[in-house]
């Protein structure tokens, strides 16, 4: 489909501002959805007891989860970029039939409910599993430690990463690429030094976009990690417990959700769109 | 034995490019035809960057590329490639984008960075090794990515419309830079253009390419003041008739071209009757008539108007007979000239030059 200004539109002509042509109709939906998407974090703020929310936050139940979110999170994020980054090049660099179904398969984590995952990741790793058995003859064995956190939260983030990446492996092309082959340069010395640094504001947002993605992970590891205090209890699965035992517990649920929306808060202030210096 | 040596051939969907080359060290040959006409296939072809379908190269005694063996790499080729995007990397700053190449080939930081300013200056270009990019001008930008190109120190150095994107002011300053740096390091050059300047002003040898194949080839001079096929004369800027000599006078002969129209002119040497000949002469020389001319030229043909266009000064007027006319646009307006008007050309016969073909 190719788009087409109406008539009387003709380029360079601006008859009105942008904002003048919604339909007036239009906005009652519009607040309506903003009030969704900012009453209930406005209610839980309200919530908070602010007198109480720095003994609750460094309590020793919210000091830990946040400790074990912190640490698995940068783990997985870990993972990611050093398998993310490859998948992405090789998805990028590829086309036909099978990268197509390379895409899908990558595209199918980031669709599926996480709990769904963490029953496929416990059927691979669990006793009875198909790499499981070998892992736990030799005596290692994964699910309900905080490796499994690890491995749930790559599972449910990689995907981020991968396509996010790869789409500004596209954008930047491979034109550069090409001239740094005629200047000599081998593939390794072209990924390293032109190939990556051209996609670094890309590979920033993704990189955030995936720990975001990693530290609100909870359906996956939940069944595949369990909730064992200091083991594998990240802040999600804390703020579940948390929230649904006892009444006096729930202010640290509270106060674990405020430090998440002050995470996500600053994440969205590192993703914040800038222009990309230096690339025309 | 050529330098370089290369007959890969490639098929594309509408035709075969197949354009032997064979170039001198140092020589500048420039690869000269209209757009889609295959030269920018050829250059990828000799970097590597497109398979052939058959052929080989051969470059400064290496074979690059030959049927049944495996190509040589494009890192491994030392073939440079410069295109009108100057493609210089955006996150390195100018001097770091001419010690790419040294530093890819093994040289030390130290060593690549001296030798990238010391190319930077022969461009012009003092003091600007720390600037990105961003911060230097069209013709800046293409300066650096000749400093580049040449920095690598390739075997063959391939420029794919070089001066394409710069605007009239910077194009005639780059093109004599090109000259000068070319000659200097004495690099053989591919240089492949629309532009019969540039190949007037750069090459030694023109190679005339139309629909993937080779269709004129020889020195510049000779190509361009006395084009071989139809289609060089109209890049050069000529009109040209190809025929037979069917007659001869006091110093002209005159030639029944192809499609059966008579030219009457100079004789540049010796022609037979019976021999084949090219008549050539400018636009400008034809005069344009609504009506049959009563006097003296020569050379006088009814024609129908089959196309105007732009042209260096005025409108060029292209004819059924294959003849074009430049006229001026006041001219075109007092003749009424339009698509489909029959008019009646006429040349002196002391415009034509006729050439053994």
């Amino acid at each position: 489909m190719r788009a087409t200004s109406p008539p009387g539109h003709a380029a360079g002509t601006r008859t009105s501002p942008a904002a003048a042509a919604v339909p007036r109709s239009l906005y009652l939906p519009a607040v309506i959805g903003v009030g969704l998407l900012v009453l209930p974090l406005l209610a839980l703020l309200l919530k908070i007891d602010w007198a109480e929310l720095p003994e609750a936050i460094t309590s020793p139940a919210a000091l830990n989860a946040l400790k074990l979110s912190l640490i698995t999170g940068v783990a997985a994020t870990l993972a990611c970029l050093v398998l993310g980054i490859p998948l992405a090049l090789v998805l990028a660099r590829s086309s036909g039939q099978w990268s197509r179904v390379l895409r899908a398969l990558v595209t199918l984590p980031l669709v599926l409910p996480p709990m769904v995952g963490g029953i496929a990741l416990l059927y691979l790793f669990g006793r009875q599993g198909k790499l499981g058995g070998y892992l736990f003859a030799l005596g290692i064995r994964i699910p309900f430690t905080t490796v499994a956190v690890v491995i749930a939260q790559t599972f449910v983030a990689l995907p981020f990463l991968v396509l996010s990446l790869e789409g500004s492996l596209r954008t930047a092309g491979t034109r550069y690429e090409t001239v740094a082959a005629t200047l000599g340069a081998g593939r390794w010395t072209v990924f390293r030094r032109i190939t990556l640094p051209l996609v670094g504001p890309g590979l920033l947002a993704a990189t955030v976009l995936c720990f975001a993605r990693a530290l609100g992970e909870f359906g996956a590891t939940a069944l595949f990690a369990g909730n064992a205090f200091g083991v594998t209890r990240t802040m999600p699965l804390a703020i579940y417990i948390y929230f649904t035992a006892s009444l006096e517990d729930q202010q640290t649920a509270i106060a674990l959700s405020f430090l998440l929306i002050v995470v996500a808060a600053a994440i969205l202030l590192v993703l914040r769109p800038r222009p990309a210096e230096g690339i025309r | 034995m050529s330098y370089l040596r290369s007959d890969l051939a490639v098929q594309r969907s509408e035709f075969t490019v197949d354009v032997p080359l064979a170039v001198e060290r140092g020589e500048v040959v420039a690869l000269l035809g209209p757009n889609g006409a295959g030269k920018s296939t050829v250059l990828h072809l000799l970097a590597g960057l497109l398979g052939p379908t058959s052929g080989s190269l051969e470059l400064a005694g290496r074979v690059l590329s030959a049927p049944g063996a495996r190509p040589v790499p494009v890192p491994e080729r030392r073939i440079g490639l410069m295109s009108q995007d100057p493609l210089l990397f955006p996150h390195l700053s100018a001097g770091d984008n001419v010690a790419f190449g040294p530093r890819s080939r093994g040289m030390g930081k130290a060593n690549a960075r001296v030798a990238a300013a010391e190319e930077l200056a022969r461009m012009g270009l003092d003091g600007m090794a720390d600037r990105k990019p961003v911060q230097l001008s069209g013709g800046q930008r293409q300066r650096v990515a000749l400093a580049r190109a040449l920095a690598a120190d390739p075997d063959l150095l391939l420029l794919d419309e070089p001066l394409g994107a710069l605007d009239v002011q910077t194009a005639p300053e780059i093109r004599q830079l090109l000259r000068t740096r070319l000659a200097a390091a004495g690099t053989t050059t591919v240089l492949v253009t629309h532009d019969v300047l540039d190949a007037a002003v750069l090459a030694d040898r023109i190679v005339v390419i139309d629909r993937g194949a080779m269709v004129d080839e020889g020195p510049a001079t000779r190509v361009l003041s006395a084009p071989r096929s139809p289609f060089s004369a109209h890049i050069a800027g000529v009109n040209l008739l190809v025929g037979d000599v069917v007659g001869s006078g006091e110093g002209t002969v005159t030639v029944r071209s192809g499609n059966e129209i008579l030219v009457t002119g100079v004789a540049i040497s010796g022609l037979a009757t019976g021999a084949a000949a090219a008549a050539v002469f400018r636009p400008s020389a034809v005069a344009v008539y609504p009506a049959e001319v009563a006097g003296s030229p020569r050379n006088h043909w009814p024609a129908t108007v089959v196309g105007l266009e732009p042209a260096a000064d005025g409108v060029r007027v292209r004819t059924s007979v294959g003849v074009a006319a430049d006229l001026t646009p006041a001219a075109i307006a007092e003749l009424g000239l339009t698509i489909g008007a029959r008019v009646h050309l006429a040349v002196k016969a002391t415009e034509i030059r006729i050439h053994p073909h």
